[in-house]
């Protein structure tokens, strides 16, 4: 295994008595596509929470490119190289596709009070610079000035990508990235997101359809009920009889 | 090149009511763009935005009729005092969104107004504090002009503030606050900033008030000027800093020019409210066609 990006050590998250994740101990190499897959309320969007700092976990560490990022607030995580997707499309609708991506480059900048006095300024530049490469890359770059709100689903999906690269992650997060998406654009996904990985960005997702975990993803993770139930490469895994009998089983049943 | 024209024109016609209404209007357009900018642009819903500009008009009231300071060093100090008590209320409520927002700023209005009202030994109660020294002695034209240099000079500050990439992460903030916090930005610092920067410049126009009108008493500063200062940023347009210099010119000079109507006036002034949002729900300048010039920039660069 090459080096490690992410790992977590023996976390845990409970509220109240309900134990969202329990003892979930695992290390991400760099580079690749990892899939998250398990039942729903498996925990796979909790654990989303507690890496990228909205959820604290109860017990346990996370750390990220050797640092310890667990309990740090949300934006400083997102510094760090954590950029993350919503399962619930979260663009600013009231903003334009480029102010929208504008977002993620902003906190790459030390974006000090002179840059508001001239747009000519280096920061303001990179900024502009990192929103057009982030726009092009995702074939936005067209509608860089339509709003938000006016763009298609699918636009949206790419449209909340863009704004995370914006952000030149080192580890990106998609919370269900094909959920609402038909066959020919998952499709395109796919073909997207494996290009994002050869060009050595690690992906992280949670996906429901297993045959795109199956096509992109080289690592796979199985939740259940808040434990990591078993890992490895996607035949592996699916071969595992525990997670046939705990996943798989009871959605070809 | 507008200003100067009015004010050349202002000054031939030499009619004090016409100076005491222009300053007004430049005046109520400082508390619109500054509230634009709090509610408009960072969507951080204010109530009590009149509390900001009466902390202003107050300081520099007492400082200069109480403790003799120059009108000019009082500018200042009131934008200070005005911005520490907007910072301090952004920090208390800095984890407190939309409606819960807009009630804690209610209470930070009341508790002001009924502070100036019956803090008598300091502030007079509701006698108000008379007497209060022109900012120059010269004549009403330069006061009048002096009026307008600092609105200009705010107005610049806000333009680039909001016409920039900080206003972008300003209105992200009041699209999705979680989401600014994904993309690494903290809010609670955005709505600080945004709060200590609008508050600063109600405190300014306070204290402009106070040196035009040279009485300032607490029903100027009551709940309905908060809500009429709400009125002229939906009116112009929400986010949109022109907007609601248009909205405050409307708001300000409306009432005057019926005055004719007699008992009817605001009856139509509220009618008219009432039409603006029916038929121009996005305000006289939306805040996408205020983005323009904006935008423009950036077609230019990617061009380049």
């Amino acid at each position: 295994m090459s080096e490690t990006l992410l790992e977590l050590k023996q976390l845990s998250l409970s509220y109240g008595g309900v134990h969202a994740l329990e003892d979930i101990s695992l290390r991400l190499p760099a580079g690749g596509i990892t899939g998250l897959i398990g039942p729903n309320g498996a925990g796979k969007t909790s654990l989303f929470n507690v890496i990228t700092g909205f959820s604290r976990p109860s017990r346990g560490e996370v750390h990220y490119a050797g640092q310890r990022i667990d309990g740090l607030p949300v934006p400083q995580i997102a510094r760090q190289g954590i950029a993350r997707t919503f399962q619930n499309l979260r663009v600013f609708p009231g903003m334009t596709v480029f102010d929208n991506v504008s977002i993620g480059a902003l906190s790459q900048q030390r974006f000090g009070w002179r840059a508001l006095w001239s747009r000519q300024q280096h920061s303001a530049q990179a900024v502009s610079a990192a929103t057009w490469a982030a726009l092009r890359r995702t074939g936005l770059d067209g509608l860089a000035f339509e709003l938000a709100a006016n763009l298609s689903y699918g636009k949206r999906k790419y449209l909340e990508i863009a704004r995370a690269l914006a952000l030149q992650p080192g580890l990106l997060i998609l919370d269900e990235p094909a959920a609402g998406l038909n066959d020919s654009e998952t499709a395109a996904l796919a073909d997207f997101l494996g290009q994002l990985s050869q060009e050595g960005l690690s992906l992280l997702l949670v996906e429901h359809d297993l045959s795109l975990v199956k096509k992109i993803c080289n690592h796979v993770l199985v939740l259940s009920s808040g434990r990591l139930l078993a890992e490895g490469s996607p035949e592996q895994v699916m071969r595992d009889p525990a997670v046939i009998t705990s996943y798989l089983g009871s959605e070809e049943a | 090149m507008l200003l100067a024209v009015l004010w050349l024109l202002l000054g031939w016609l030499d009619a004090s009511y016409l100076y005491r209404l222009a300053s007004m209007a430049l005046v109520f357009g400082l508390l619109a763009a500054s509230a634009n900018l709090i509610t408009g642009v960072a969507g951080m819903m204010t109530l009590g935005h009149a509390a900001f500009y009466g902390v202003g008009a107050y300081t520099s009231a007492l400082l200069s009729s109480q403790y003799q300071f120059s009108p000019w060093l009082t500018l200042p100090l009131a934008g200070v005092t005005a911005a520490l008590l907007g910072g301090l209320t952004a920090w208390l409520t800095r984890r407190l969104v939309n409606v819960h927002f807009a009630v804690a700023t209610l209470g930070i209005g009341q508790a002001v107004y009924v502070t100036l009202l019956n803090w008598v030994d300091f502030t007079r109660g509701p006698m108000g504090i008379t007497d209060i020294a022109p900012l120059s002695t010269a004549s009403p034209a330069i006061n009048l002009g002096l009026v307008m240099l600092v609105f200009l000079l705010c107005y610049l500050v806000l333009e680039r503030t909001v016409h920039s990439y900080y206003g972008n992460a300003l209105r992200a903030l009041r699209e999705d606050e979680q989401c600014v916090a994904a993309m690494g930005l903290d809010p609670a610092k955005l709505k600080i900033q945004v709060m200590v920067l609008g508050c600063f410049i109600a405190g300014l126009a306070g204290a402009l008030w106070a040196y035009s009108t040279r009485y300032v008493s607490p029903g100027d500063f009551r709940f309905s000027e908060s809500i009429t200062i709400l009125a002229m940023v939906v009116i112009g347009g929400l986010g949109s800093l022109p907007g609601a210099i248009m909205g405050a010119l409307l708001l300000t000079l409306l009432p005057e020019l019926l005055r004719s109507l007699g008992d009817y006036r605001m009856l139509v002034v509220g009618s008219i409210m009432f039409g603006f949002i029916m038929f121009l729900p996005k305000g006289l300048i939306g805040e996408y066609s205020a983005l323009r010039v904006f935008r423009s920039h950036l077609k230019a660069l990617e061009q380049s």
